[in-house]
């Protein structure tokens, strides 16, 4: 079966070879996570254009196109308005989103092939070699050196037009935020905006995070202040705190008036602090403990807490001064069987695992969570003060920026 | 709600406002003068005197529209022009639109390597050491994608650009003459006139340009409600691409045209600074023209490489790296090599490849403005806004205005060129 650009413009012929006109378009009614079947095509003829149901068409291939009935018994539709995607007009060219490539690519030229009886569009080929097809030129790579990338059409997504981004935003629930911060990257900003609205804030948030702090700062900008303040308030606080670095002091003032009391309060301590030092780098999304704590207690401060932020390995025993004494990793919390035990009779002292000074560079954090295989450090201040911790993936994100 | 606070500013904020866009618009459109605009200008000047002030007014309007529906295509679609072209025209006339900008782009490439070369042989570097080491260079900040980090450095040095202010009224013109000579229109049959009258053409307005304002404003993320004030901005920096254009040949003419000076080489471009930098005016252009051929040697293959990308969907952007986007990469590289290559050609001569450069790009910047022209005037297909009758009317006449021009002007240069004799025929028929 042919590539789009294989049959586009040539000729049709009727039942006794007579000239009908050229092919057009070709229409479909697109379903998310399917190959789509030709409904019609679009036939232009000196009389003037007009479709034909694709039910009439005899041959469909390159070198052959045909409908199975005589010229003049030949049923001449309407154009339709709406209701169908035309791929020539509405997809060649354009972006698409690659959902299990998780990226935005564009449709160089389109796959159709038969699957039981009905010729369907299966693929996309966005390779230059799909290029060259187009222009006539495939003859260049006469050797056959580049490859046919081919986009599975039922893992593709169209994202011109606002109906369509509702529709993506289902397909691409399923992406981690990650890969969805990738795709958004790629697309408009009106594209963008609209993506983002469509989606429940936790996951907004979720998504908003990874991307570039610059891009947050445009698509704030773009939101307007009530969405973008509800996004901003699931967001971790280390994120938050990055942004505000972004943003001109007027603006740094306006965000942190969208945030709740405690949030605003952990974003004004930390934005003090340069952004490659433990201080910069580290959240106060985390969970203290007094010692005199029992483990029920403790259980229930989890429980009520963690649903807000991103991770949990440790809980935090600090004193009634915020001193910092130790740690109880989730692991022994959850396998000593006797929850009445007191914090204190459980936890890891001070002195027998590694924290970060406020001020440590990246060097500094990188050896010391290396050297005690950490996920996490606590981060303490001059008087030995707990004020946050650092995460093994605010690292590796620095080290990988672009990742 | 927000829509109305934004519309009810009262006068002394909207003065503020227009102020915040001057210091932006200021160094962008002093940068838009780079070293083959200021190559340019400095031989029309001392070449021809006055002759081609007018140009420059009618440049200004020109640039200012072009650049308009630059910001225009750009806000209201968010996407850049190579990915319009592609949408809009398909990909063989993608091809052609791709190879023309590449082709004018690799010119004025060259034209920024030149221009690095011709300032530092002021300070007496051989080209053969120095261009090497500068292309490493470009190329090392380029795929670091710290290029952001040294942008605003460079736009900083470029405004010492305005001393051509202070120098143009030291030199004391006849003012009426300026002004009399900026609105008549003057031709000759001089085939030296014509190249000159393209190049100023070709160095203000440029293919390059157009896609890079694009990109710019679809990167910075301009939406509807800062549309505005994104217009005056490449208003007013058009304006002073243009006001600047027109104080250096207002300097060469009276500095170096009055004493039969001809520009032929940077060091002479920079005797014209002599009476407002006496001894200095050497030292001091030398490092201004450095750093704005710098500035462009950065932005062409950036340019360049993200256009073609753009439109054939590979793999862009600054926060991408080799394994991702080699072609994107490999572009640049492409432009960075052959233009270093090029300059470095023994016996080449530096200045006149930058103003040939500019004269390339008046002759091919008509082909880029027809592309504009008709997707300027795909309001609906584009969801632009919709434009009054008399708007349409203005912004048609300006954009076809300039196509007519450039394309009259380039075919008759080349028919000079080609064929010297049509120029005495022409010369008859008046």
């Amino acid at each position: 079966m042919p590539y789009l650009s294989q049959v586009i413009n040539n000729r049709i012929e009727d039942a006794a070879d007579n000239y009908v006109g050229r092919l057009k378009d070709i229409l479909i009614k697109p379903s998310s996570g399917q190959y789509d079947p030709v409904k019609l095509i679009l036939v232009k003829s000196k009389s003037g254009d007009f479709c034909v149901d694709f039910k009439y068409v005899d041959n469909f291939t390159k070198k052959d196109l045909s409908v199975n009935v005589l010229g003049d018994k030949l049923v001449k539709m309407e154009i339709p308005k709406n209701d169908y995607t035309w791929i020539v007009r509405d997809i060649l060219d354009k972006q698409i989103v690659d959902i299990e490539g998780a990226r935005v690519v564009r449709v160089n030229d389109l796959r159709l092939n038969k699957i039981k009886g009905d010729t369907n569009v299966v693929a996309i080929d966005i390779s230059f070699k799909g290029l060259l097809r187009r222009l006539g030129f495939s003859w260049v790579d006469v050797f056959n050196i580049l490859k046919v990338n081919l986009i599975d059409w039922s893992k593709a997504q169209t994202v011109e037009g606002g109906v369509k981004i509702q529709t993506l935003a289902k397909e691409l629930d399923t992406l981690h935020p990650a890969d969805l911060a990738n795709i958004i990257e790629d697309l408009t900003l009106k594209q963008r905006e609209e993506l983002v609205s469509s989606m429940d804030e936790k996951s907004a948030a979720e998504v908003v995070e990874e991307l570039d702090p610059e891009l947050q700062k445009i698509l704030f900008n773009n939101l307007g202040p009530k969405k973008a303040s509800n996004i901003l308030k699931k967001m971790s606080i280390d994120e938050i705190v990055d942004l505000m670095q972004v943003l001109p002091k007027n603006e740094v003032d306006e965000y942190l008036s969208y945030l709740e009391k405690h949030q605003k309060k952990s974003v004004e301590v930390l934005i003090e602090y340069d952004d490659d030092t433990a201080g910069g780098l580290m959240t106060t999304d985390y969970v203290k403990t007094l010692p005199d704590w029992d483990l029920n207690r403790v259980v229930d401060v989890i429980k009520e807490k963690s649903s807000g932020m991103r991770s949990l390995l440790y809980v935090y025993v600090v004193d009634k001064d915020n001193k910092f004494l130790g740690a109880v990793s989730l692991r022994r919390l959850l396998l000593t069987e006797d929850k009445t035990k007191k914090v204190s009779e459980v936890f890891k002292p001070l002195s027998a695992i590694s924290v970060l000074g406020v001020d440590d560079d990246m060097d500094d954090i990188m050896e010391l969570m290396t050297k005690y295989n950490l996920f996490t450090a606590a981060v303490l201040d001059e008087s030995g003060g707990m004020l946050g911790i650092v995460t093994i993936d605010d690292v590796m994100r620095e080290l990988k920026p672009n990742a | 709600m927000e829509n109305e606070v934004v519309k009810k500013r009262p006068w002394f904020t909207k003065i503020f406002l227009v102020f915040g866009v001057m210091g932006p618009a200021i160094i962008a459109g002093t940068a838009n003068n780079d070293a083959g605009g200021i190559s340019t200008y400095s031989f029309a000047g001392s070449q021809f005197g006055f002759l081609l002030l007018w140009v420059l007014v009618i440049n200004f309007v020109t640039l200012a529209f072009t650049q308009e529906m630059g910001i225009r295509l750009g806000v209201f679609t968010g996407k850049g022009l190579a990915a319009l072209i592609r949408e809009r025209f398909g990909v063989k006339l993608t091809f052609f639109a791709l190879f023309i900008l590449f082709i004018s782009n690799v010119a004025v490439s060259v034209g920024q390597f030149a221009g690095l070369a011709a300032a530092l042989e002021i300070f007496g570097f051989s080209k053969y050491l120095i261009i090497p080491f500068f292309s490493i260079i470009i190329w090392l900040i380029l795929y670091k994608g710290s290029f952001k980090k040294v942008e605003k450095l460079f736009l900083g040095i470029s405004l010492f650009f305005l001393v051509y202010i202070a120098s143009a009224v030291m030199s004391g013109p006849d003012w009426t003459e300026v002004v009399k000579a900026s609105f008549t229109p003057y031709m000759s049959f001089d085939p030296l006139y014509f190249f000159a009258l393209l190049g100023v053409m070709g160095t203000t307005i440029t293919p390059w340009g157009q896609f890079f304002i694009q990109s710019y404003v679809v990167d910075k993320g301009v939406d509807k409600k800062h549309y505005k004030i994104q217009r005056w901005e490449v208003v007013i920096s058009s304006f002073f691409a243009c006001f600047i254009a027109m104080m250096i040949i207002i300097t060469t003419k009276q500095v170096l045209f009055d004493n039969g000076i001809v520009v032929d080489s940077a060091e002479k471009a920079a005797i014209s600074l002599t009476p407002v930098l006496g001894r200095f005016a050497k030292d001091i252009f030398g490092i201004g023209f450095m750093f704005a051929a710098l500035l462009g040697a950065f932005i062409l293959p950036l340019t360049t490489s993200y256009s073609i990308c753009e439109a054939l969907g590979f793999e862009h952007g600054m926060d991408t790296d080799w394994k991702d986007a080699t072609v994107f990469y490999g572009l640049i590289a492409a432009v960075i090599i052959f233009s270093a290559v090029f300059v470095l050609i023994p016996g080449m001569p530096l200045f006149k490849t930058m103003i040939m450069a500019q004269v390339l790009n008046g002759v091919l910047l008509p082909i880029i403005l027809i592309f504009l022209l008709i997707l300027l005037n795909s309001q609906k297909k584009l969801g632009l806004p919709k434009m009054g009758r008399f708007e349409k009317i203005i912004y048609n006449f300006v954009g076809w205005e300039a196509v007519v021009r450039l394309s009259i002007i380039s075919i008759l240069l080349i028919a000079f060129t080609l064929f010297p004799g049509s120029m005495e025929y022409l010369k008859s028929l008046f």
